[in-house]
Parts: C-alpha cells; sequence; structure tokens
C-alpha cells in the first residue's frame, strides 16, 4: 500500500484528501469569480440606465434642437414607453416620441420600443420648444439610429 | 508524549484550538462573501421578482425583463411577499400572474396572488416586471409593449389611481 498512496506521518493516507481539497477550492474560487462577473455586469447596466435617464434629463433642460447622442449604452431586454421617459423628464407622455431601428428591437413608434435582447447601442436625443398648451416642449429619442 | 514549550507548558492542544478558531474564522469571512456575490446570480423566482420590483417602483411604464429563472415544483410566485419586501408598496398593489403561461396547467393560480409551479420537472422561464398607474397599467402592457390583456389576470390594483406592479412570467 505504501507503493500506491503517500502516507502520512500518522499513517493515514492523505493523496484523496489532497484532491478533495483542492477540488473544495477551485469550485470556491470558481463561485466566486463567476459570482464577481455578474456583479460586474449588474454595475454596467445600472450606469448605462443612469446615462440614458440623465441624458434625457439634460436634452429636456436645453430644448435647443440640437442632437444629444450618447454612445455605448447598455440597453436590458425590456421595454420603454414615452410615458416613461415622460415620467423621468418631467413631460407629458404626449411630448415625448420614440423609435429604433435594428433587429435587437421591436419599435411602436412613437409610443414604445422593446428590447428583444441585450445589447450595446447609441441612444439619441432631441429637444425643442413646441410652445402648445400641451407640450411646452418636445423631446424625440431615437435607439441605434441617428436623424437624417 | 506532549510537545512541551521553552516554559515547560503542554501546547498542541492551544495550537488546535487556534487552528480550530482560525478555520472558523476563514469560513465565517467565504460564506459572508459568498452570500453576497451568489445574490447577483440569482435565480430563484420569487427573490428575483422583489429585486426587480424594487428597481422598477420609480420607473413608470417601463417593461424589465429578469434573466432566466428556475421553477422547480412547489415554487411559487406570492404578491403579499413581494409587496412587503418592497417596504414600499401595499399589498394590493402588486400582482402576479402566469403570463405567456397563463394557460400552462404547471402554473396555477392560488388564491388571490399566488402563482404556484406544479410541474414534475424543473423549468426556467424569465419575469416580466411593469409598474405604471393602476389607471394605465393596461394600456401600457397591451397597447405600447403589444402584450396580451390576459396578463393582468384578475390584478386587483388594475384601474386604481396608485402605483401598480405586475409580475409576469413569461418564456425563456
Amino acid at each position: 500500500m505504501a507503493l500506491l498512496f503517500h502516507v502520512g506521518q500518522r499513517g493515514q493516507a492523505f493523496e484523496a484528501f489532497k484532491l478533495l481539497i483542492g477540488a473544495i477550492l477551485a469550485l470556491l474560487i470558481l463561485m466566486i469569480i463567476l459570482g464577481a462577473v455578474q456583479q460586474l455586469r449588474g454595475l454596467e447596466d445600472k450606469i448605462s440606465y443612469d446615462k440614458l435617464v440623465q441624458a434625457a434629463q439634460s436634452a429636456r433642460k436645453q430644448p435647443n434642437g440640437q442632437v444629444l447622442k450618447v454612445e455605448d449604452i447598455i440597453l436590458k431586454e425590456g421595454g420603454y414607453s414615452s410615458a416613461s421617459f415622460a415620467d423621468k423628464m418631467n413631460l407629458r407622455p404626449e411630448c415625448v416620441s420614440l423609435d429604433a431601428f435594428g433587429q435587437a428591437f421591436s419599435s411602436n413608434a412613437p409610443v414604445a420600443v422593446t428590447v428583444n435582447q441585450r445589447m450595446l447601442t447609441s441612444v439619441y436625443y432631441r429637444c425643442s420648444i413646441a410652445g402648445s398648451q400641451d407640450c411646452e416642449v418636445e423631446c424625440e429619442i431615437k435607439f441605434g439610429k441617428g436623424f437624417d | 508524549m506532549r510537545f512541551l514549550g521553552q516554559s515547560g507548558q503542554a501546547f498542541d492542544v492551544f495550537k488546535l484550538l487556534i487552528a480550530a478558531v482560525v478555520a472558523l474564522a476563514i469560513l465565517g469571512i467565504l460564506f459572508g462573501i459568498l452570500r453576497n456575490v451568489m445574490v447577483g446570480v440569482q435565480t430563484e423566482p420569487q427573490a428575483k421578482a422583489i429585486e426587480f420590483v424594487k428597481s422598477s417602483i420609480n420607473s413608470i411604464g417601463e417593461l424589465k425583463v429578469t434573466d432566466t429563472v428556475t421553477f422547480s415544483a412547489g415554487k411559487s410566485l406570492n404578491a403579499r411577499t413581494i409587496a412587503i419586501e418592497t417596504r414600499q408598496l401595499a399589498e394590493d398593489q402588486v400582482c402576479v400572474s402566469g403570463g405567456d403561461f397563463a394557460d400552462d396547467e404547471s402554473f396555477k393560480v392560488v388564491g388571490q396572488g399566488i402563482v404556484v409551479y406544479s410541474g414534475k420537472s424543473d423549468r426556467t422561464t424569465k419575469l416580466a416586471v411593469v409598474c405604471d398607474y393602476g389607471d394605465r397599467i393596461e394600456k401600457t402592457l397591451t397597447e405600447d409593449y403589444g402584450k396580451d390583456s390576459s396578463w393582468l389576470g384578475e390584478c386587483g390594483c388594475s384601474g386604481q389611481e396608485d402605483r401598480c406592479c405586475l409580475v409576469a412570467i413569461v418564456r425563456n
């Protein structure tokens, strides 16, 4: 038996235990790394969402008709409506219009855009003074492609 | 038989005690890290629903879809628990529904605001979460996002003025 296993000072074979401990440690490290990657992904999503909303609020504050382009926005699977942006921009839903271009989107312009899969894209904002009683400011938001 | 220190005390028992305390401390730290880290890879439907409802409360009219969650036999979505966990919504401001699986017998609506999975094998799905004002949530779902009105099921808060959050089970 001494030829097959290393034997400890007290006579126990400990190769198998070393292997077991190695496997447990490797699994533990793998789980920690996977978890960290997942958390970073969540953080990335949150930063992108904040960028998306802040750009909308910024465009709303400067209704000069200029296009504001925000690149590298990660959009998660889900959807945005004119009402959801209007709520963040302190406007009425009918004063915000949405549109999207690309296979990853389903557009129900001008009221909603559905994101079919997580993706990296650019978002374009354009706000101008409408001057009507219902809409003091009008904003257009386009996903994936700018204004012509 | 015992090792003796310079002062003549036996110290192998103390070494064992110190090793045990250190091992316990390391185990505690590892479990703590793992608990935090595993939140990010949560596939428990109820926990995921709570996380997404919390993040949707202030995102009126947005449709959020979770990563994959796994329903095993007996797992359920409970509107009351979700509402309580958010600490911002009343019990009647959260609804759960079978969503895409409304006609699937494996997902049964039990009582008010509980969907229980009774399938034999595990089922991976996603959850869709929408929070909106109750009187607008149906329009948001059907007209804006083109979803079936059956998603709302017997949602008590739809039609009310207050905020209303819906958690629906959707295909992966």
